[in-house]
């Protein structure tokens, strides 16, 4: 996984990075952990930004044409239901515990980066965001693929073709 | 021309790959920094100068599959052209991958090709064949790296002077007709399509046999190329059949004549057939009693 696909996994965990700063783990002092947090909760958000202002000053775009198009808000739900819950929960009385969770965390961030699920930050929600997927053209073949576009825009009309920035190779953002 | 040269608000650049024998094609396309983009658009400008554009974009001749040509020329041709489909396929292309490490496979580059969008949202496209590329990306490297002369280990990528032709959405400009032949399967296509050619020629002389020159173009590229020129000509319908056979009996083609009436050359004189019809073929008497046949690889009408 590069860079940037580890940095956009850790900016969907923000809440989670948030929520853990402000509980607390046990067998960590509030000296360490908190600034830790912290630091995971914005950095790689603020990372983000950076990435969205590198591409609009290099004109890092795609050419894309809109043929059809899902929301992918539920997408949001099965990650803060399956995912960011059942971490938080998570108990971390022991040195095991906190291994166990840090193995966890990891097995999510190998997933998320992996499955191209890293456009769910909850920041793109906060700011009025949707994030959609751009089906691939099936008349084109293999030549055309699939992309993640996070837009404002409340509708994007078939066969609208439309110059997003280029965040990762799959993952654009309209502006 | 249909684009603004002066205007161009995005450039991007994609790479055409593909294995031996044609395996795994795929169209990739490779950020570039705004200096290469610079680049980009300095090429199209030195490509746009040499051929004129857009001055010249209503006297450029026709491009003809038969001809041949010089290294560099300014010809055009309209983007609806039978045999040039498999281009029209290309840059109707939509929601490419874009992936800078494909560069890794530089050995695969066929061809690159750099979409130009002007502030009207109008597109052009200019293609470059990847043969001196290859060269260059194969042999050694070295730059200055903390005042010694080190290897570059990294892939990379030739920028040329020029493409070697450009797409607008109606019509190709071409510089290079090697170049283009090349990255658009001309003859290949040409080839596949000399039986349509000949019955649509037929359609047009209609006391043309058309059946022998079907089977034989079909085996031939030169002569399945001499069909395709034939096929675009406009007058074909005045030819006059009296005329074809003295034409066909001064250069020495033997036709004959099928229980129709209709009328095609003998076996073995299918090409100089074609060749009297595409005016290519013309014979020289300037030594007395000796006639001269030749075949005109490239004719300008006077």
């Amino acid at each position: 996984m590069d860079l940037i696909r580890f940095l956009l996994v850790l900016g969907c965990l923000s809440p989670l990075f948030i929520l853990w700063a402000i509980r607390g783990i046990g067998v960590i002092p509030f000296e360490i952990y908190f600034p830790v947090f912290m630091f995971f909760a914005t950095m790689p958000s603020a990372y983000l930004a950076f990435r969205v202002w590198q591409a609009k000053r290099m004109n890092d775009r795609k050419n894309i044409v809109v043929h059809s198009v899902t929301d992918n808000r539920e997408h949001l739900l099965i990650y803060i239901f399956a995912m960011l819950i059942p971490l938080y929960d998570a108990n971390v009385n022991t040195t095991n515990d906190l291994f166990a969770v840090i193995c966890a965390l990891l097995f999510v961030i190998f997933i998320f980066g992996h499955m191209h699920l890293y456009y769910m930050n909850f920041w793109f929600a906060f700011f009025g965001y949707r994030v959609l997927t751009i089906k691939a053209d099936p008349s084109r073949g293999d030549f055309s693929v699939q992309h993640v576009l996070i837009t404002r825009r409340d509708h994007l009309p078939a066969n609208l073709e439309i110059t997003p920035l280029r965040i990762t190779d799959f993952f654009l953002f309209d502006k | 021309m249909n684009f603004d040269l002066n205007n161009i608000s995005l450039v991007t650049l994609i790479g055409y790959f593909e294995g031996a024998h044609g395996v795994n094609p795929r169209h990739i396309q490779i950020p570039v920094s705004p200096e290469v983009q610079n680049e980009l658009k300095e090429m199209l400008n030195t490509t746009s100068k040499k051929l004129q554009l857009p001055a010249s974009a209503a006297q450029m001749p026709t491009f003809s599959p038969a001809e041949k040509y010089e290294s560099e020329e300014h010809l055009q041709l309209p983007l609806t052209t039978q045999y040039v489909s498999d281009l029209a396929a290309v840059i109707s292309l939509q929601n490419l991958p874009s992936d800078a490490n494909s560069l890794n496979a530089v050995a695969e580059l066929e061809y690159y090709y750099a979409i130009f969008t002007d502030n009207q949202h109008r597109k052009l496209f200019a293609f470059r064949r990847a043969s001196q590329f290859k060269g260059v990306t194969k042999s050694k490297l070295a730059f200055l790296n903390g005042g010694m002369l080190v290897l570059l280990d990294d892939a990379v990528f030739r920028l040329d002077h020029d493409f070697d032709y450009l797409v607008t959405n109606q019509t190709i400009f071409i510089l290079r007709p090697s170049g283009f032949e090349f990255t658009t399967n001309v003859h290949g296509q040409v080839l596949q399509a000399a039986a349509a050619n000949a019955t649509t020629i037929s359609q047009s002389i209609q006391y043309l046999d058309i059946a022998r020159i079907t089977t034989y173009a079909s085996a031939h590229p030169r002569a399945a190329r001499l069909l395709a020129a034939i096929r675009a000509r406009n007058d074909l319908h005045l030819i006059d059949r009296n005329l074809l056979q003295q034409a066909c009996q001064s250069y020495g083609v033997d036709v004959e004549q099928n229980q129709t009436g209709a009328v095609g050359p003998s076996v073995g004189h299918e090409y100089d057939f074609l060749c009297i019809i595409d005016r290519r073929a013309y014979t020289a008497t300037l030594i007395p009693n000796q006639q001269e046949k030749y075949e005109a690889a490239s004719r300008v009408q006077k």
